[in-house]
């Protein structure tokens, strides 16, 4: 199962060669994967309870311009491990997929500032969005 | 050959809610040093078609070590590390150099960066220009991003 976020292209996301910059598709990646954590993961009853990205690629794939639709990301999980995870993602539209993704993450205690083991219900909430990377 | 090297300053807002630098501003970061690079001191050496169109392919960025908000800017050093036909790769490292010599790397990152025809949309090749002045800053066996696995 994927997560889709539905993300809005700010006036402000283009550079000015009139596409959405590169570093913006990293906010949009971001902006899908906190969705996700928050609606799913349930961090915001627990808030140092988070992840860390510890390594992430992009490839992009075609430009952005201005749009007034929000395009969607979709975001899964590829692998589970101990105390890290690894996501996909793409950033699309109903006819183009604009970029492809992973990250790599860290569960993270904040607090104590340092790496943590995955808990249960994170595991079995990550478990139900695994699918194989694209 | 030489690294180019940039001083970028952190902003006390690069900083998120985990109170270290986010991982979406590192990309920031080397859009900085990249662009002081092929934008600013490439042009000055015969390059001047790369600030007019030069769109990246794809990003990977491994993260290192925690960064927290300072005075001081801190160091990018920037490298070619592959040439091809109508793409080339820039590796990055974002680092202090402590007083005694010593480097704290936070990230190591790299880019596939396409020149481009902005008015035709499309790709074009390396010109000999750029490429005289990307080979300046060739360096094969530097650092990778490689992911760790836990």
């Amino acid at each position: 199962m994927r997560h889709t976020y539905e993300c809005s292209v700010r006036f402000d996301d283009l550079d000015a060669f009139g596409h959405v910059n590169n570093v913006t598709f990293a906010e949009y990646l971001q902006e899908a994967r906190v969705d996700f954590a928050y609606r799913h993961l349930a961090y915001g009853d627990a808030p140092h309870q988070g992840s860390v990205v510890v390594h992430q690629s992009i490839d992009y794939l075609a430009p952005v311009p201005f749009r007034s639709e929000p395009l969607q990301v979709h975001v899964w999980v590829t692998r589970i491990g101990t105390s890290s995870f690894d996501l996909a993602y793409e950033v699309s539209d109903a006819t183009t997929l604009f970029a492809r993704a992973t990250g790599s993450l860290v569960a993270y205690d904040v607090s104590a500032g340092s790496p943590r083991p995955i808990s249960d219900d994170e595991r079995a909430t990550l478990e139900r969005f695994v699918e194989e990377a694209a | 050959m030489p690294r180019h090297v940039t001083h970028v300053p952190l902003r006390w807002a690069d900083m998120d809610a985990f109170a270290h630098v986010n991982n979406v501003v590192y990309l920031r970061y080397l859009q900085e040093a990249r662009v002081d690079m092929l934008f600013v001191h490439a042009p000055r050496h015969g390059a001047e078609q790369l600030a007019e169109g030069v769109v990246v392919a794809r990003h990977e960025v491994g993260y290192r070590a925690p960064l927290q908000f300072r005075a001081g800017a801190v160091r990018v050093e920037t490298w070619v590390s592959a040439i091809g036909n109508a793409s080339f790769t820039l590796g990055y490292e974002v680092l202090d150099v402590n007083g005694d010599g010593e480097r704290v790397v936070y990230a190591v990152a790299s880019t596939v960066l396409v020149p481009y025809d902005l008015e035709d949309a499309r790709p074009r090749r390396v010109s000999d220009e750029e490429r005289l002045v990307l080979e300046s800053f060739l360096e094969t066996d530097g650092p990778l991003p490689g992911r760790s696995a836990a």
